[in-house]
């Protein structure tokens, strides 16, 4: 039995058996029914799995150990049930053998209350076969990058490999496509274990490695909106390669028009614009044909198409309607090429800008349903976004909140009066009297995320 | 008790053990859909199912040339080129768990990826795509001494004022940060994504690919991406697809200095043809006999051979057209077959001549007028009539071979040649006439209405009417083919001459107009 579709199921399940109590009465034939439903289910994993246990960690729901993914398809559950442990510090609730339709419904009605009214119920309920363990509020707030060895390490190494692809290209030498290969296979793992990780270092920004920086995370960043979409291993297989080399053809243009740093003239525009095409020849050159390279040069060759079918290059057809992984890619690149200094634009955009940049193009430039699965998975202000809050603090985005995109987990780095201090991490979804006033240019407060993100080293 | 199932435990794992090594050579050996590697499959995997009920989960380790379950080798090949744990371990895999639930397609699945990987793959990529819920395994990746990471020192930007910056840009967007974002999936759209992701699951790319790779021509004509098409174009033909495989040779029709066909000109690649030429469905086949169209005339006597094995005529005759139509007007590629010792051949060759309509071939022909092999006769009957050389025709009236003369009478029959009507008549005429059978009797009344002017009628109604001595009964076939023939005709003067007929006292004439009136009247 697949742990992650039978955890996605009862989630579903026991979401629409908690609304169903607050609406309705506990003897109303629909949340009868449905608890019906969920006993049996219950019943029937028992004999699998033994204890059924729902745990919340680091804004991940675990089921039974396994980590729930947030896909597009019951995303509103998953984000449910989180804040719902969230908000009453639920660290798990497990589920065991004997469970009676009655007990689930008197359990499934007190989780409406607040943390206090919630534990109090609990303790009176006489609750035989469900078990609440808390959290403190210490623990609540997850670490920045606690563990995130591992995910350095992948990350690092990915750019290692795509340093040494790239560079191999440029300087017409043997490229070792083995190990790209691994490095997307590590990509996928690390992102189905921890998507936010991952996404954090995609916010470090080289300006002297631009070109594999950028390659590494349009393929970090196309991959976890993949895995929001549940597509298979081998589809991301094709998408994170697709977005690894979305640019490679950019290894055929001379490296003072990439990196001129004044407007460029009509004439150099168009030789930039054969990025696009050569990528598609350095793609057969460097994996040769197959279903992963053919997916990888489509989706080159129209990464710079737009989703109302403008953008560039021509197609004689003009049946110009991208690929999902062209559309996918599309977005990815916009967004970190909006984010990244470059030698025509150094101070480059707010995290929290390009996200309102794609959402104004959203039907013209970028798919309107994807840019909402991005804007879901990166928040509306992204990881080491810098924000002013209304207390006059500065404060770095540590994490996202799956269930508020709006309201970040954030470490406080300036005080009031702007001095650097190494002040707490706080969920802005919890602090009610907090606020956020406004993105900001970390630069102007001489912050620089990528300290907090890598640690003292 | 705990006796009893350590007992269990040895027990499963020795059974299973030689199955396991046998169903991974046989794998090796005859591939997994075989019936031999099935015989080996079905018993180790009812095995290891056994095992696995009872202990939960089976470990086996991973040595260089060795497996191992709990100290116990289980596997053993010291020859790496056959070696699975040599593939397994080279590729970093040092662990495989089995787990409880296994299912039957998991496990075949697992087999066919560690026996059919091809050598340069890496078969710990391949195994974790293959994404087994209940088979894990444990890689050892390669450690990178230095990652060479740091700290990357923020860029300096003096002069920059950022709040102006941060306000031109909002403004320049038109962006208002105050305004509200739900990036909420309604239920519409979900069904909108997911059913693109199902169909782009099962969408061929091929056809995209070619299009992309076609404009990128226009603007990087280079020779990688004209490889590659080529390249594309051997697995459109691997995979029967001639559709696109047409399109990329149309395509690149604009470049004439390349022979994208060159590598597949030669004549095993076109004899190897006929693997598929008659199992493939009509639309392949006519997508095929498109293709066709694009080789060269070089090619033809390949083509020529091929045709052999076809076994359906109407494919045959659609793809000797297409030949007669590679050849255009020029006989050269297909004469060299006529000479070739394969009669089947020959023939082909003879009949594609008839297609191309070219007079200069009859020169070509004539040795084989009086060719021993009926087959290559008939096919010249056909091909000469195709040129318009009809008066060639009648000499094979004479021919001995029945199949023949009835080829030639029904070409005189459709193409008409009045000038024949003489020789027909005179043949009915004599006695020897009797001695061939009906078929070929109703041929030359068939030929004698088609090629008769005036005189017809009158002819027919004299052996008709023939007052008859001897051989009363042979005659009656005459009376009978003659009655036919006037009923085919129809005309005013027919039908009288059958209604005469039909109240004549002798009963063999009245029997035989009756009939024809008859067949008239239906």
């Amino acid at each position: 039995m697949n742990s992650h579709k039978t955890g996605k199921q009862f989630i579903s399940l026991l979401y629409a058996l908690i609304k169903s109590t607050w609406v309705y009465e506990p003897n109303n034939d629909v949340v009868l029914n449905l608890a019906g439903k969920i006993v049996e289910y219950l019943n029937h994993l028992f004999d699998d799995f033994g204890p059924i246990e729902i745990l919340r960690y680091r804004d991940y729901i675990f089921f039974n150990k396994t980590r729930m993914r947030f896909e597009i398809e019951g995303y509103a559950s998953l984000q449910f049930i989180e804040e719902i442990l969230k908000k009453l510090r639920i660290k798990s609730i497990t589920f065991l053998p004997g469970l009676r339709i009655e007990e689930i419904i008197r359990f499934a009605s007190i989780l409406k209350g607040d943390k206090d009214s919630f534990a109090k119920e609990f303790i009176l309920g006489n609750y035989n076969a469900i078990q609440v363990e808390h959290s403190l509020d210490q623990e609540e707030i997850p670490e920045f990058l606690k563990d995130g060895e591992q995910i350095k390490k992948t990350y690092f190494k990915s750019l290692k490999v795509t340093r040494s692809l790239i560079h191999g290209l440029w300087t017409r030498q043997d490229v070792d496509t083995r190990k790209f290969r691994r490095v997307i296979y590590m990509l996928i793992d690390t992102l189905s274990q921890d998507e936010f990780g991952l996404i954090a270092l995609t916010t470090i920004k080289n300006f002297d490695e631009y070109t594999y920086n950028h390659s590494l995370n349009v393929g970090v960043l196309s991959l976890a909106i993949g895995q929001r979409l549940d597509l298979k291993k081998r589809e991301l297989v094709k998408l994170g390669t697709a977005g690894l080399l979305h640019d490679i053809g950019k290894v055929q243009l001379s490296k003072e028009l990439l990196y001129k740093n004044l407007p460029l003239t009509s004439e150099e525009w168009e030789l930039l614009k054969l990025h696009s095409p050569y990528s598609v020849a350095q793609i057969i050159k460097t994996r040769g044909l197959d279903d992963v390279s053919i997916n990888a040069l489509i989706t080159a060759y129209q990464h710079h198409w737009n989703y109302d079918g403008t953008g560039y290059p021509e197609d004689e057809k003009n049946q110009r309607r991208p690929i999902l992984f062209a559309r996918i890619v599309r977005i990815c690149d916009a967004y970190d090429a909006m984010t990244t200094s470059r030698p025509y634009q150094p101070l480059p955009y707010l995290p929290a800008i390009a996200i309102r940049v794609l959402w104004s193009k959203a039907g013209k430039f970028f798919d309107p349903i994807l840019v909402k699965i991005f804007t879901q998975l990166m928040g509306l202000y992204p990881i080491s976004s810098c924000l002013e809050l209304d207390t006059g603090e500065i404060c770095l985005v540590v994490r996202q909140n799956p269930a508020h995109i709006d309201l970040p987990i954030v470490k406080i780095v300036r005080d009031r009066n702007k001095k650097s201090i190494d002040g707490p991490i706080i969920d802005l979804s919890l602090e009610k009297n907090i606020s956020i006033l406004r993105p900001v240019y970390p630069q102007k407060y001489l912050i620089n995320p990528a300290i907090y993100l890598l640690g003292p080293q | 008790m705990r006796f009893k199932y350590n007992f269990y435990v040895k027990g499963n794992i020795e059974e299973f053990a030689p199955l396991f090594t046998k169903t991974i050579k046989a794998a090796q050996i005859y591939g997994t859909s075989h019936p031999t590697f099935l015989n080996f499959y079905t018993p180790c995997y009812q095995s290891l199912v056994s095992f696995l009920r009872e202990n939960h989960n089976l470990t086996l380790q991973i040595e260089r040339f060795t497996i191992h379950y709990a100290g116990q080798i289980i596997y053993e090949e010291r020859e790496k080129d056959l070696s699975i744990a040599f593939r397994l371990f080279r590729d970093g895999i040092r662990e495989i768990n089995f787990i409880d639930g296994l299912n039957s397609d998991e496990f075949m699945i697992f087999l066919e990826t560690i026996s059919r990987s091809a050598k340069e793959q890496d078969i710990a990529l391949n195994l974790w795509e293959c994404d087994l819920s209940h088979i894990n395994f444990y890689v050892v990746e390669e450690e990178e001494e230095d990652l060479g990471y740091k700290i990357p020192e923020m860029p300096e930007f003096n002069n920059i004022d950022y709040e102006e910056r941060f306000y031109e840009i909002l403004k320049k967007e038109a962006i208002d940060l105050a305004e509200p974002v739900n990036p909420e999936i309604s239920a519409e759209e979900l069904k909108l994504i997911k059913t693109e992701i199902v169909e782009s699951e099962k969408r061929p790319l091929i056809g995209m690919a070619i299009n992309t790779l076609t404009n990128i021509l226009k603007t990087e004509p280079s020779p990688l991406v004209i490889e590659s098409l080529i390249e594309i174009l051997e697995l459109c033909i691997n995979k029967q697809d001639f559709n696109n495989a047409s399109r990329i040779v149309e395509r690149l029709k604009d470049y004439p200095e390349i022979n994208v066909l060159q590598r597949f000109e030669n004549e095993i690649t076109i004899i190897s043809f006929a693997n598929f030429v008659n199992t493939i469905s009509d639309r392949t086949f006519n997508d095929f006999v498109a293709f066709v169209g694009f080789f060269p005339k070089r090619s033809v006597p390949h083509f020529l051979k091929m045709i052999t094995a076809v076994a359906k005529r109407e494919r045959a005759d659609l793809l000797r057209a297409r030949l007669a139509y590679i050849c255009q007007d020029d006989i050269e590629p297909v004469l060299g077959s006529l000479k070739n010792s394969n009669l089947k051949v020959v023939t082909n060759a003879i009949l594609i001549l008839g297609m191309m309509k070219r007079k200069e071939a009859i020169l070509h022909l004539q040795e084989f007028f009086f060719h021993p092999e009926e087959d290559i006769r008939i096919a010249v009957i056909q091909t000469v009539a195709e040129i318009g050389e009809i008066k060639l025709i009648p000499q094979f009236i004479d021919d001995p071979s029945p199949r023949v003369r009835i080829k030639a009478l029904q070409t005189l029959t459709q193409h008409r040649y009045p000038r024949v009507y003489n020789k027909i008549l005179e043949k009915i005429k004599k006695s020897s006439f009797f001695e061939i059978e009906l078929p070929e009797q109703k041929e030359y009344f068939n030929c004698l209405v088609a090629n008769g002017d005036k005189k017809l009628i009158k002819d027919l109604e004299k052996m008709l009417f023939k007052w008859v001595l001897f051989g009363r009964k042979r005659y009656q076939i005459i009376r009978r083919l003659s009655a036919q023939a006037l009923a085919q005709i129809s005309d005013e003067d027919a039908l009288k001459i059958l209604k005469t007929g039909a109240r004549k006292r002798n009963r063999d004439i009245k029997t035989a107009c009756e009939q024809a009136l008859k067949l008239i009247q239906q």
